[in-house]
């Protein structure tokens, strides 16, 4: 396990190399520069002297190895640079911005599970009746969805209708709610229908039935022998859709008013502030990482197979 | 399954008694949204500044009152030399700064000259490579001196930025700027960036308080997540331009549960047509096109009504604009007889006009995120179909269109002027550069380098007749040359809920009249 570990950690070195890179050329081959957004953005007429000087000041007119190499050699040492809008550290902005993205992906992450094995298992207890055809269309529309659409229903509903909650904003825990609500009903949606065939497929596991034929209550049966493995699947997309929702937050992030890290990013990419971008994408490809890896080890402990093995294999 | 749904409507239930009606934080206090966070407040700085909330809080010299006139402000009077190169400013004396700070000569010339020596910065604004010299004559006298008689120093001055004034606390040791500390209405109490901002009346202001105590920005990115909160009382105003779409303006203005309101034109939504390339070359295709697009039912059908038509580049009212210019209206035979004229006949099967075996067709190039230049690009090509020019839209990602701007690769462009407070001087000193789409439109006429000329002398002309007299000769040249279709002029919109009253409007862009604003 500990091997599993150390070797994934490894991986994160040449993955993130790679990947900052990847995004480094990507950025300069986009057309459109940082100058002429920061200057556009500062109601400045846009003339060539204007834009060369902003280009200068952001040592924009060097070889791009060079500049990758700059920032490779300061980004070595945990120094990310300094905001082309802005002015200011990119870590520390990125990390102003990171906890309210983060509060809203645990939130839908927790509901998003809990509620996906509650109306999973509620499918399975009520199969073929009316709850179970309610669970089916629910997940068919939760799905099919756009988020910002949703977003807004909820809005006209529960706030602009009924009063109930505020229409964006951070604040108390009232303000949560319905963004965590719309970042989570697509996923509920998807991964309840995903625990409920997989609760049908372990119930008629051979090894159920002599638990069953032994006599054990259905309440055990269903804890010890049931769920555990039921839950396998779930665990493994659950990493996934970790990356997913804390990905999915831009959208939810702008209908709600929520100052976080997505609503950030779309920003810096119009004003194409590159330190931001570059920082961003590496950062959540670490953590992106980091949770897949969480996630195996995870399974390695639900699973005793997977740890002897070293690699996943169901059933 | 019935304990399941109870619980859920207990839970339901408590949210709903827990929550206490958000919308208004109370009688004195304004509620307006912003799309992004205002900024630390550098008086002196631009990006992420924004200009309305800098403008709450710094005021200049000199300002624009409600009809975008330039009036005295800090500054009681001032005197020129003969040679008009040095002006002599009479300051007010009795004004204080929000931390109760005196405010003089000294403290102006500690904001000029911090403005002079970032010139790099600001040196897209003239006035700031023409200033040599900066003197406290007196406390209450500040003079500054300029390398050549620049007839545009007080309007330029009056601008949002960079010459506003702050007080010494804004001022580091290494003369950075640290905190935002002027002499207007309002002072920032509270900022927690990207949600909201908290001003409030500045106790130690020289003018008239403002009506209410306390004004609340809310960051809000969405226009229509702006609309609901503003629906749901969470909000009391929306005011600015290009906050919310015009669909959503137009519903909202319906409602009698709210007022709304517009500020006199600030900008001209307008259409270059290159003169350097393709059939646009032509003058005679250029008015054919301009007298094809219907506007009138582009504004009624598209725009709601909610914007002005416009009749030229420049608005009616503009210093300097002549009243001689004759208005391209709606005439589509005329517009056919002239493409007649030009060599361009209809081909016997074909719809689209040809000459010399070649089709007539033009591109338009727009912005793609805009929905409005969306409608106008749609709108026009279905108008010149009617007429026998093909027209392909290419809406563009921002930075590709400002680039197709920049290299002249268009036929037909939307273009919109820079606003009362550049309007014409700044926004014609540009047509110079070749960075500017209006430059690449022009580039082919005949004229453009005596055009150039005339506008370089326009701006040190001294003398007002002469000067007048350059500005309607350039003016109406670009008319006349029909290198721009004028479409509709941008305002401010305001809307608010029924229970406010005193909403003022500027054509200034970014200067909001929010002082007299008072619940009823």
């Amino acid at each position: 396990m500990i091997g599993l570990m150390i070797r994934r950690l490894l991986w994160l070195f040449p993955s993130l190399l790679f990947l900052s890179i990847g995004v480094f050329w990507l950025m300069h081959i986009l057309p459109g520069s940082p100058a002429e957004a920061y200057l556009l953005n500062s109601q400045i007429p846009p003339t060539e002297e204007a834009v060369d000087t902003v280009t200068k000041d952001l040592g924009l007119d060097r070889p791009l190895y060079e500049q990758y190499w700059d920032w490779f050699t300061s980004a070595w040492q945990l120094d990310f640079g300094t905001s082309f809008y802005t002015g200011d550290s990119v870590v520390e902005e990125v990390f102003y911005y990171f906890p309210p993205t983060f509060e809203l992906t645990i939130g839908a992450f927790i509901v998003t599970m809990g509620m996906s094995v509650f109306l999973g298992t509620l499918a399975v207890v009520y199969q073929g009746r009316w709850f179970d055809w309610f669970s089916r269309l629910f997940s068919v529309g939760g799905s099919a969805l756009p988020t910002f659409w949703l977003g807004f229903l909820l809005v006209y509903f529960v706030s602009y209708q009924f009063g109930w909650l505020p229409s964006g904003g951070r604040g108390d825990w009232h303000h949560i709610i319905l963004p965590v609500l719309t970042l989570a009903i697509p996923y509920i949606s998807l991964y309840s229908r995903l625990f409920r065939t997989s609760l049908l497929e372990v119930r008629e596991r051979s090894y159920v039935t002599y638990a069953r034929a032994r006599g054990l209550r259905e309440m055990f049966l269903f804890r010890k022998h049931i769920l555990r493995h039921a839950l396998l699947p779930l665990f493994t997309v659950s990493g996934l859709a970790f990356g997913y929702l804390l990905a999915g937050t831009v959208i939810v992030e702008s209908v709600f008013s929520w100052p976080g890290m997505g609503r950030y990013m779309v920003t810096a990419i119009i004003n194409r502030d590159y330190p931001v971008i570059q920082f961003y994408i590496v950062f959540m490809g670490f953590i992106f990482i980091i949770v897949n890896m969480l996630v195996d080890v995870l399974q390695a402990w639900v699973d005793p197979r997977l740890r002897r093995q070293g690699r996943y294999r169901h059933d | 399954m019935k304990h399941v749904m109870k619980s859920a409507i207990v839970v339901l239930i408590m949210i709903s008694g827990c929550q206490s009606g958000e919308g208004n934080q109370g009688d004195d206090t304004l509620v307006i949204s912003w799309p992004q966070d205002i900024g630390p407040l550098d008086p002196h700085g631009y990006g992420e500044n924004q200009m309305f909330a800098q403008n709450l809080v710094y005021e200049g010299l000199v300002q624009h009152d409600d009809e975008g006139e330039v009036q005295p402000h800090l500054a009681e009077s001032w005197e020129v030399s003969d040679d008009e190169k040095t002006y002599t400013f009479f300051l007010q004396e009795d004004v204080r700064f929000s931390d109760g700070s005196d405010f003089n000569a000294d403290i102006v010339k500690k904001n000029f000259d911090k403005v002079l020596d970032e010139s790099e910065e600001h040196e897209w604004l003239e006035l700031t490579n023409q200033i040599i010299d900066t003197e406290v004559i007196d406390p209450y006298i500040f003079e500054m001196t300029m390398e050549e008689p620049y007839y545009p120093v007080l309007e330029e001055l009056a601008l949002v930025r960079p010459f506003r004034i702050s007080g010494d606390a804004s001022f580091s040791e290494d003369q950075d700027f640290q905190e935002p500390i002027g002499t207007g209405p309002w002072a920032l109490s509270e900022r927690q960036q990207d949600e909201e901002a908290i001003f409030e009346r500045n106790e130690h202001y020289w003018g008239e308080d403002p009506e209410m105590e306390e004004l609340v920005v809310r960051v809000i990115p969405d226009g229509d997540a702006r609309v609901m909160a503003f629906e749901n009382e969470e909000i009391d105003m929306i005011y600015g331009n290009g906050l919310i779409s015009l669909d959503a303006y137009d519903h909202l203005e319906q409602n009698d549960k709210y007022q709304s309101g517009t500020s006199p034109p600030q900008s001209t939504r307008t259409l270059a047509l290159n003169t350097n390339r393709g059939a646009t070359e032509d003058a005679l295709v250029r008015r054919a096109i301009i007298h094809a697009f219907d506007t009138q039912t582009f504004i009624e059908d598209m725009l709601h009504n909610i914007e002005e038509q416009a009749t030229s580049l420049f608005p009616d009212d503009m210093p300097y604009q002549p009243d001689t210019l004759d208005d391209y209206n709606y005439n589509p035979s005329q517009a056919e007889q002239l493409l007649e004229e030009a060599g361009w006949k209809r081909a016997d099967d074909g719809h689209i006009r040809e000459k010399d075996g070649e089709p007539l067709q033009l591109n338009f190039v727009y912005d793609a995120n805009d929905q409005i230049q969306t409608m106008l690009a749609e709108f026009m090509q279905s108008d010149l179909r009617d007429i026998g020019i093909d027209i392909e839209i290419i809406g563009m990602e921002n930075q590709a269109y400002l680039n197709a701007e920049k290299s002249g690769d268009f036929h037909i462009i939307y273009h919109e002027t820079w606003g009362a407070e550049y309007d014409p001087h700044a926004m014609l000193s540009s047509m110079r550069v070749p960075s500017h789409a209006d430059y690449q439109a022009q580039q082919g006429l005949d004229r453009k380098k005596a055009l150039d000329e005339q506008i370089g002398e326009v701006l040190v002309e001294t003398d007002e007749q002469k000067r007048e007299e350059l500005y309607h000769d350039i003016i109406t040249t670009l008319h006349e040359e029909a290198i721009y279709v004028p479409v509709s002029m941008t305002s401010n919109l305001a809307l608010y809920h029924n229970d406010l009253e005193g909403v003022r409007y500027s054509p200034i862009i970014y200067e909001f009249n929010l002082d007299d604003v008072r619940r009823k």
